[in-house]
């Protein structure tokens, strides 16, 4: 690789600096600059940024290559994950570089956020100070561990349906964590620190999508729950408490409160002919939250993202969940 | 097969392929504001009738094909609903087509254009009041052109005009 004459080189890409965020032990001048890396091409949403934002890599390849395959054990891992460690020079004649990932790929979002999780939230002083520890903070190697163990727990316990915040529990409870301090409120972390963890592993960000503006909607976009003024929790049960895991609930789509009892149950007259004769007509939404809601303007949300997809050829009526069928709690066909 | 769900998020997808197929697949109308729909995203849409139960994979990836036409537009499959149609067919999605039911059933009109849009819940009363209507403006308007008519008459009866010798 040649670098262009007076480019200057960014303050993260450095071996020593890189190692210590990995693995410890880092200072907070050394956050500050993966702060200042990250910073202003965070949005994956919109193509020019997610281009800046996969030239910045911060966990260490095989950091970051253990955990995709974790989460999508059926997808080829070797081609997203082109390193400097492997021999076969043959693999780097693709347009990837072995040191970016491949803004292409959906599937390496998940690497990204759990880089940028870490940047902001695990190595804030406001988040989760109890949990995480006041004055040190995991490196990035424990928290990824940490996600894998995760991943591998949920995908042994899907008999029964239970709620993620007590699947959490049962998770701390039972395993040594690198990530945790030491003699740590469990019920905190579960409801914190550990139910961010499950937004990451289990994708849920996906869901989150451009609107035709490129702007990113964030109705689905995971709030962060391990934020130190959650710990007291209030009057309202936070989504890890009422969401339930397996099934698509944990999926985290919203759904109105409405009891179907007082329905007829039949749909007869849910025909398009006849919706059109009356007030209401139909339109597209990019959202799969949106499908089969009313706008303001008396039309019938359906859900259709086919052309804002990220995939070069389109699927209908979308692409928004189709990694799932390479994630390890997705669809398994075998 | 094997089939692990812990997720479901297929069952989203054949939730609203069938919910395509629900909507626009019954009547040649529906059939055609489908096509127009679709048509102004410069996609053409192409109805599917495949008898039998698909195999879920086979059902979400035919539904999910996206192919190029002669015509140079991408076109989109939408399979034919084979069944009665019921909540039953739906999980996931079940609140959300009940409650658009309800709210379309509710509909009132709120505004003078609003009234002649006929609503969904009983439209025997629409159209019976319009009928009225009708009828209505068609005596009102025999009545306008009788007092017309008696109008002309005293106007001619009072401005006779002579015969022509």
């Amino acid at each position: 690789m040649i670098a262009k004459e007076n480019q200057k080189c960014p303050d993260w890409l450095d071996a020593e600096l890189l190692f210590r965020m990995n693995y410890g032990p880092g200072t907070r001048k050394d956050v500050g600059k993966l702060k200042v890396a990250i910073i202003g091409s965070r949005s994956i949403y919109v193509p020019e940024k997610r281009k800046q934002r996969a030239r910045v890599t911060l966990l260490d390849r095989v950091l970051a290559q253990r955990l995709y395959r974790a989460l999508f054990p059926r997808a080829d891992w070797k081609s997203a994950f082109a390193t400097d460690h492997e021999t076969d020079q043959t693999r780097y004649t693709k347009r990837l570089s072995p040191f970016d990932y491949d803004d292409s790929d959906p599937l390496i979002y998940p690497i990204l956020w759990t880089e940028e999780f870490i940047v902001d939230n695990v190595w804030n002083d406001h988040y989760s100070r109890e949990i995480l520890g006041g004055n040190s903070r995991p490196p990035m190697y424990a928290v990824v561990s940490d996600m894998i163990l995760l991943l591998q727990f949920l995908q042994r316990n899907t008999e029964k349906s239970q709620t993620v915040y007590a699947l959490l529990r049962n998770f701390a409870r039972s395993h040594r964590l690198l990530s945790l301090g030491v003699d740590v409120e469990i019920d905190w972390a579960a409801r914190g620190y550990l139910s961010d963890l499950f937004n990451i592993v289990t994708c849920v960000r996906y869901l989150a999508r451009n609107d035709q503006k490129g702007k990113l909607k964030q109705v689905h976009q995971a709030e962060i729950l391990g934020w130190d003024f959650n710990e007291k929790g209030g009057p309202t049960r936070t989504w890890a408490e009422r969401r339930k895991f397996p099934g698509a609930d944990s999926l985290r789509i919203p759904r109105p409160h409405y009891d179907t009892a007082a329905s007829m149950g039949s749909l007869e007259s849910f025909d398009a002919a006849f919706i059109c004769s009356g007030p209401f007509r139909f339109t597209f939404t990019t959202l799969l939250s949106e499908h089969l809601t009313f706008s303001q303007n008396r039309e019938i949300r359906l859900f259709f993202d086919g052309e804002y997809s990220e995939f070069n050829f389109p699927g209908f009526p979308g692409e928004v969940l189709k990694p799932f069928e390479q994630h390890a709690l997705g669809r398994c066909v075998s | 097969l094997l089939i692990s769900r812990e997720l479901e998020a297929d069952t989203f997808y054949e939730e609203v392929r069938d919910t395509y197929s629900l909507l626009f697949t019954r009547t040649t109308q529906s059939k055609d504001i489908a096509s127009n729909l679709f048509r102004r995203r410069g996609y053409e849409a192409r109805f599917t009738n495949i008898p039998g139960r698909l195999s879920p994979t086979a059902a979400v990836r035919g539904f999910r094909a996206i192919e190029p036409t002669s015509s140079g537009k991408l076109q989109i499959n939408i399979l034919e609903w084979d069944r009665r149609p019921s909540l039953d067919d739906f999980q996931y999605f079940r609140p959300h087509i009940a409650l658009l039911e309800k709210q379309m059933m509710d509909w009132k009109p709120l505004t003078i254009r609003d009234l002649f849009i006929p609503g969904y819940k009983d439209r025997f009363t629409w159209y019976t009041a319009y009928f009225g209507l009708f009828i209505g403006l068609f005596a009102l308007f025999s009545l306008l052109l009788s007092a017309a008519q008696l109008a002309v008459m005293v106007i001619a009866w009072k401005n006779p005009v002579a015969p022509a010798v």
